[in-house]
């Protein structure tokens, strides 16, 4: 046992970190601060995601047969902390979750028109899971995909589709068997639905923070080849899929930058008496009690990474880094914004705002992110 | 990065495991503590027969040649079992730091009987008013040949059961280490009560002779050691005190049964009970890393503190989300969850609570900050 990076480990680190410096360009920074860009999709973000995968920083952790280079899953979230860290919006359900679902259970034709795009940074996908009347109990979706020949018709009505608005495709779960006698989960299939087909359509749902979507699906003809994995078999590709979503949408990078710039923050500014805010017992004491559980949540992500590069991930283990990191993020944008105090509710447009508003912006967006 | 335990590590923990579980029955337990604070000697001869208390010992002294990480594999088991045996005290607390640092004869002679289960010594690190180890008030002056020791060291665990104690003491300003016999002339032993019932005494000394180990420098590095090793030790025995106080209130919740369904099935139950294990998840992980930092010598790494505001924490919310689940059951001393409790309230306290790390942590993270601004 020995639980630090390899140094082969650190140099990836600061490989990432010194390139996401040359992607963070000040017209990207700008862009983002338009809300319907916060989560990327803009032309800068659009440019950027063209030049990383071209330059071949998508899909590390792919199979090289797919484009991809094959480092561990350890490297892969290594890059996805860093390039988060750097606050770049890295559509990491697209290219960590379901591109890896889309290699492996997706059609000749997906392989070719789709997997390969999206290590090139040309494609974003969105996910289609949630409904008015099916949340928690996801297994009760209505969206249904009804067979007429070689296609399928989808009908119904999706929400919180984040990125839906410019993505290419969704990845959408519907209801394919209504038979009574079966159970629900048991029923639905997951389908690739390409947003430019006739009978999709998407509108704004404004949360705090930013831009997320309610999308329909109104008699949208489906050609067979769209489908992924089996017919009523949709349930596995779900929560496979969330195994993996669980463990990104924690990623410790969600913090540390935004962390190490606060610490730099409190080190720089003085208080009245001349005395650095980072000395005030209370102020210290907030910064270390998330340095202390920052770390926590780094091991127990990268334990997680690691039973997967060794074949072992637990069930139990990932729910349990996801609990826990959504806690954490919320304490430790809290205690963040404690130390920066009032002028922490200083929006980012606003004369005066510390930290360019990034943690008044941000702790709208938490609960959302957290959930 | 690395996350696996070696096969032999994995054996060790595997052994301690079975000796304990098997030996430290509720029965046993009861009858050991009847007459109060008490060395459970049948458990501990069986570890020493078995080889495991000096699994980290050298070859050449007759151990197993295995790092830190596994002594504190056993103290994990400990935790399990919260029998009364000097495992941490004398062999992670004094032993191991000694082996790592001291060359004296003397100490070799010493280590090789309590390796062989002849002798135990142990670490006096507090005193009275005074838990920072590093700031001793008890003194040492020399008197020709002679060391003599004069103060008040307490809570020392074992010291009547123990030949030798390691201490610090302050000799003029300098830090120095040695070996006091509590037995000896000058010495004076006050047996004191803790609620764990480990057997641990006030130790008064009065110009009482030792046998010098090192000064300065030395001296802080050996005390790094002791401490570090100590510290981790117990956020080891932590975890397997939270892991059997959630695995108690899991078999107790799902078998008790209210309103005609086991409580386990109550949500309010559940959660608690999830809370318990994501927090000994926590204390697991954070623990692991400190042990690696401590078994390749990084003593003054920040693992160290930030397992133990872990510990702190963890032992407080286990403890009582264990005794909230049981109702009124849990404080019952028929029933076997107590004594996991009380250890979880020592664990919490020892060698610094998770505040006094926390603030310790805050320092060096404020040095650090304003040492990068000004450059």
């Amino acid at each position: 046992m020995k639980i630090c990076y390899t140094p082969e480990q650190q140099a990836l680190k600061e490989k990432v970190a010194c390139y996401m410096q040359e992607i963070m360009t000040p017209d990207l920074m700008e862009e983002k601060k338009h809300p319907q860009y916060f989560e990327g999709g803009g032309p800068v973000f659009k440019e950027k995601m063209l030049k990383m995968g071209r330059e071949g920083w998508l899909g590390l952790g792919w199979p090289e047969e797919l484009g991809g280079k094959a480092i561990g899953p350890l490297e892969q979230h290594i890059f996805t902390e860093e390039v988060m860290a750097a606050g770049f919006a890295y559509p990491f359900l697209t290219v960590d979750t379901i591109g890896p679902m889309l290699a492996q259970n997706g059609s000749p034709f997906i392989q070719e028109t789709v997997v390969k795009r999206i290590l090139k940074g040309e494609l974003i996908i969105a996910v289609g899971y949630s409904e008015p009347g099916a949340g928690t109990d996801l297994a009760s979706l209505k969206t249904r995909a009804d067979r007429d020949g070689d296609d399928w018709i989808i009908n119904g009505q999706k929400v919180w589709t984040s990125l839906g608005h410019f993505a290419d495709y969704v990845w959408l779960a519907a209801r394919t068997n209504h038979d009574p006698a079966i159970k629900k989960h048991k029923g639905i299939t997951i389908f690739l639905v390409p947003t430019a087909f006739e009978g999709f359509s998407c509108t704004p749902i404004h949360t705090l923070g930013m831009r997320t979507n309610a999308t329909y699906y109104q008699d949208i003809r489906v050609p067979d080849k769209y489908r992924i994995g089996e017919i009523d078999g949709g349930w596995k590709l779900i929560t496979g899929q969330l195994n993996r979503e669980r463990l990104s949408i924690v990623n410790p990078g969600m913090v540390t930058g935004l962390f190490e710039q606060v610490c730099q923050w409190c080190a720089a500014t003085h208080d009245y008496n001349d005395e650095p805010l980072i000395n005030i017992p209370w102020i210290k004491e907030n910064l270390a009690r998330i340095a202390t559980e920052l770390e926590t949540l780094k091991l127990l992500v990268w334990k997680q990474a690691w039973a997967m590069e060794n074949g072992n991930p637990e069930m139990a283990a990932s729910s349990a880094a996801k609990v826990y990191g959504s806690e954490f993020f919320v304490e430790a944008y809290r205690r963040m914004l404690e130390v920066v105090g009032q002028a922490g509710t200083l929006t980012r447009d606003s004369e005066g705002a510390v930290l360019m508003g990034k943690l008044e912006n941000r702790y709208l967006w938490l609960p959302r992110a957290s959930r | 990065m690395d996350f696996s335990y070696p096969e032999t590590h994995i054996e060790i923990k595997t052994l301690a495991g079975a000796i304990l579980t098997e030996m430290a029955t509720v029965e046993h337990l009861k009858a050991q503590e009847k007459n109060g604070p008490y060395l459970d000697a049948g458990i501990w001869q069986q570890l020493i027969a078995s080889g495991i208390h000096t699994a980290a010992f050298p070859e050449s002294l007759d151990g197993m040649g295995m790092d830190y990480m596994a002594a504190a594999l056993v103290a994990e088991c400990i935790g399990q079992s919260v029998a009364s045996i000097p495992y941490i005290p004398c062999i992670i607390s004094a032993a191991l730091p000694l082996l790592a640092y001291s060359s004296d004869p003397v100490v070799e002679k010493l280590l090789r009987s309590v390796g062989a289960g002849e002798q135990l010594i142990t670490t006096a690190l507090i005193e009275p008013s005074n838990e920072n180890p590093f700031m001793p008030s008890v003194t040492v002056v020399q008197n020709n040949s002679d060391w003599q020791v004069s103060g008040t060291k307490h809570c020392v665990p074992y010291a009547n059961e123990s030949q030798q104690v390691l201490l610090f003491a302050k000799n003029g300003t300098q830090l120095w280490a040695g070996l006091v016999n509590p037995h000896t002339a000058g010495c004076t032993l006050i047996a004191q009560h803790v609620t764990t019932e480990e057997p641990q005494y006030k130790l008064t000394m009065q110009n009482a002779s030792a046998h010098a180990l090192c000064h300065g420098e030395a001296a802080e590095q050996l005390l790094k050691a002791v401490v570090a090793m100590t510290t981790v030790a117990y956020c080891s025995m932590a975890i397997g005190v939270a892991e059997k106080m959630t695995r108690i209130s899991a078999d107790y919740t799902s078998q008790r049964e209210q309103f005609g369904v086991p409580v386990a099935t109550f949500q309010a139950v559940a959660h608690r009970l999830a809370s318990c294990y994501i927090d000994t998840e926590c204390l697991r992980i954070m623990t692991q890393q400190a042990a690696s930092d401590v078994s390749q010598g990084l003593y003054d790494s920040d693992s160290i503190a930030m397992a133990k505001v872990w510990c702190g924490d963890v032992m407080h919310r286990v403890s009582q989300a264990a005794q909230h689940v049981h109702g009124g059951t849990g404080i019952d001393r028929d029933y076997p969850l107590f004594r996991y409790c009380l250890w979880a309230k020592y664990l919490e306290l020892v060698l610094g609570n998770s505040r006094i790390h926390l603030s310790n942590l805050a320092d060096r993270l404020a040095e650090r900050y304003l040492a990068a601004a000004l450059a």
